[in-house]
């Protein structure tokens, strides 16, 4: 019964590697984190070297601490890299389905749930390196311009953020593992991206949900959050992971029972 | 002019330089690479070179075929 799940895995951890997404992940994420530190360093230049300020005019800024500026690189993240993980996510079983690929999942006794196993981890693995790069760039570049940060704030964003890396990505497999490809990427994105945004407009008035997490990492080394808030809000992204998972593969053993060859 | 050079933080900027290129050129030799692609082959290199990191990410995700 084992073997299955470490062949499986041998499989997605070739491909990730083959499709250069070891490569280029962690690349793009190195750019998001490194971005911000320097477009908000260098703002003041950059605004009077583009942005037409009238002579004279004063500018001030704040002055922002180091987790600020790690806050901000994570809503860089929560931007743009968290699009491109949930759409890699959701493309990861429906395209393989739509090219029958899966189909031989279907012919052979592979249990659904090493299947979906192999899925999950080689996703995570990837993610997490990547996220893991992007923010120990970002710190880099942090400690060089505003000041330093210490290790355990640092872990701790990290591990906050990874936490909620897990709720997206077993979200947005089930949708992979539930619909076709394009109603894939489209369910994903709408409840995760869209959480992210209404979180945004309308979030002060509830304080546990996994859409808060990535503002609680750095929340809790800035002192500004409550403790149980952040475990209640760690519990039920991690509870319901599991449930999006478990679902996935009973989702995946109902298309197996379905599916006419 | 020379001014201007000498006032930009190179050290600071010279790694993000360094990654777009490096991304740039991965998605390039794939293109290059691979038998077929989603789409026409000029287009990709087009939107590679001209849409800074987006770019690159755009044709990994959209463009390349899975054999």
């Amino acid at each position: 019964m084992n073997q299955p799940v470490w062949l499986l895995m041998q499989k997605e951890y070739r491909e990730i590697w083959r499709s250069y997404r070891l490569i280029w992940l962690p690349l793009v994420f190195i750019l998001l984190g490194i971005m911000d530190p320097l477009t908000t360093y260098y703002m003041k230049d950059i605004l009077q070297a583009v942005g037409n300020i009238p002579e004279g005019m004063a500018l001030t800024f704040p002055k922002l601490s180091p987790l600020e500026v790690l806050s901000a690189t994570i809503s860089q993240f929560q931007t743009i890299g968290i699009v491109i993980v949930i759409v890699l996510t959701a493309m990861m079983i429906s395209k393989e389905r739509e090219q029958g690929a899966v189909a031989l999942l279907y012919i052979r006794p592979i249990p659904v749930a090493s299947f979906i196993w192999s899925k999950l981890c080689s996703m995570l693995t990837l993610v997490l390196i990547s996220v893991c790069v992007g923010m120990l760039a970002s710190t880099y570049y942090i400690t060089l311009l505003y000041g330093a940060i210490t290790i355990r704030e640092l872990s701790i964003a990290f591990s906050l953020y990874s936490i909620w890396l897990l709720f997206v990505i077993s979200f947005a497999l089930l949708c992979s593992a539930w619909c076709k490809n394009a109603l894939s990427i489209a369910l994903s994105v709408l409840v995760l991206y869209g959480g992210i945004i209404v979180d945004a407009i309308l979030g002060q008035y509830w304080t546990i949900s996994p859409w808060k997490l990535p503002h609680y990492a750095v929340g809790v080394s800035m002192h500004s959050v409550e403790l149980q808030d952040v475990w209640l809000s760690i519990i039920s992204s991690v509870m319901s992971s599991v449930i999006f998972i478990v679902v996935a593969m009973i989702a995946m053993k109902h298309k197996k029972d379905t599916v006419t060859i | 002019m020379e001014e201007v050079w000498q006032s930009i933080p190179w050290k600071l900027i010279l790694p993000l330089i360094v990654i777009q290129l490096l991304l740039m050129g991965i998605a390039l030799i794939d293109i290059k690479r691979s038998h077929e692609v989603n789409g026409p082959k000029l287009v990709w290199v087009l939107i590679v070179l001209f849409i800074s990191m987006l770019g690159p990410v755009l044709y990994f995700i959209l463009g390349r075929r899975q054999s």
